[in-house]
């Protein structure tokens, strides 16, 4: 707890910069919302980020949503979700980055992912929710016919 | 707002009472210039009520995210499928719009300053004196156009 209330300002300020990343992805992938992909879809990823206790059901969450796509031959949605999955995976190298910067105790570069994970899993949620509220809204906006 | 470690306590009070004496005149300014007027005219235009845009002043003045502001804005005007309220004529994007154009006046206020979050702070501050604007405009012109 007192680690999340340390990086409260470091988060905020990451928040505010990581939002032109997630707005681009949503702007990269316009054409298909609305028509391949829906509000329902959008709502669910941002429910499970805001309700999940782990980043890793974020992540299966979307493989997920992926291989459903990829099973009914949709290859343009699998590319999609294939693609928010790998800017979720861009963040754990952003949380181990502000962990460091912020002082807190992390395995150093080159411990078991595992070991990392364990240690920053809160962080990897928390910047998970931040992006995916990003993402989200801006997605949403696209989608108005 | 909370300052850089390396400013003694009277470096940095001198650096608050600065600060907030720029954010005042930028906030007077937006008032001079009649933006959040205009822009609250043409909300009032729309089906949008009070709670709405009390919401929104809420939001601003208890985050500490300029992106929760916008993200806000953005989801509203996504579920505004009927386009009469955030979405009608592009007023939800011209909001969105002039709250990112503060961004350049509290890079300025903010300058050469050691503490690299500030701008963002100030720019925070600036949607925030925005925002109370426009809703007190759009409260004000609501009331005056009742029958």
């Amino acid at each position: 707890m007192s680690q999340q209330f340390a990086m409260r300002g470091r988060v905020a300020a990451w928040s505010d910069r990581a939002q032109k990343s997630a707005t681009g992805l949503a702007e990269r992938f316009r054409d298909l919302l609305g028509r391949r992909i829906g509000n329902a879809q959008l709502s669910g990823l941002n429910n499970i980020a805001h309700a999940a206790v782990s980043f890793e059901q974020v992540k299966d969450y979307v493989a997920h949503q992926g291989k459903k796509a990829e099973n009914a031959g949709r290859f343009d949605v699998k590319e999609y979700w294939d693609e928010v999955g790998n800017a979720l995976l861009g963040l754990e190298e952003e949380a181990w980055k502000l962990a460091n910067e912020a002082g807190l105790s992390v395995p150093p570069k080159g411990s078991k992912p595992k070991e990392i994970r364990e240690k920053l899993d809160w962080l990897y949620l928390w910047l998970g929710k931040e992006y995916v509220q990003h993402f989200v809204a801006h997605s949403l906006m696209l989608t108005r016919p | 707002m909370s300052t850089p470690k390396t400013l003694s306590p009277e470096e940095q009070r001198r650096l608050l009472a600065s600060l907030r004496a720029e954010i005042a005149r930028v906030s007077d300014e937006q008032v001079t210039e009649g933006r959040p007027r205009h822009l609250a005219n043409r909300l009032t235009q729309t089906e949008l009520d009070k709670s709405q845009i009390r919401n929104l002043e809420n939001l601003a003045y208890t985050t500490d995210k300029i992106s929760d502001i916008t993200d806000l804005l953005k989801k509203l005007i996504g579920r505004d499928t009927r386009g009469k309220r955030w979405a009608k004529d592009g007023i939800g994007l011209e909001v969105i719009g002039a709250l990112e154009s503060l961004r350049g006046e509290a890079d300025k206020i903010a300058a050469n300053q050691l503490d690299a979050d500030l701008p963002r702070r100030v720019h925070l501050e600036l949607c925030r004196e925005f925002v109370k604007h426009l809703a007190a405009e759009f409260l004000y012109q609501k009331k005056e156009n009742q029958p």
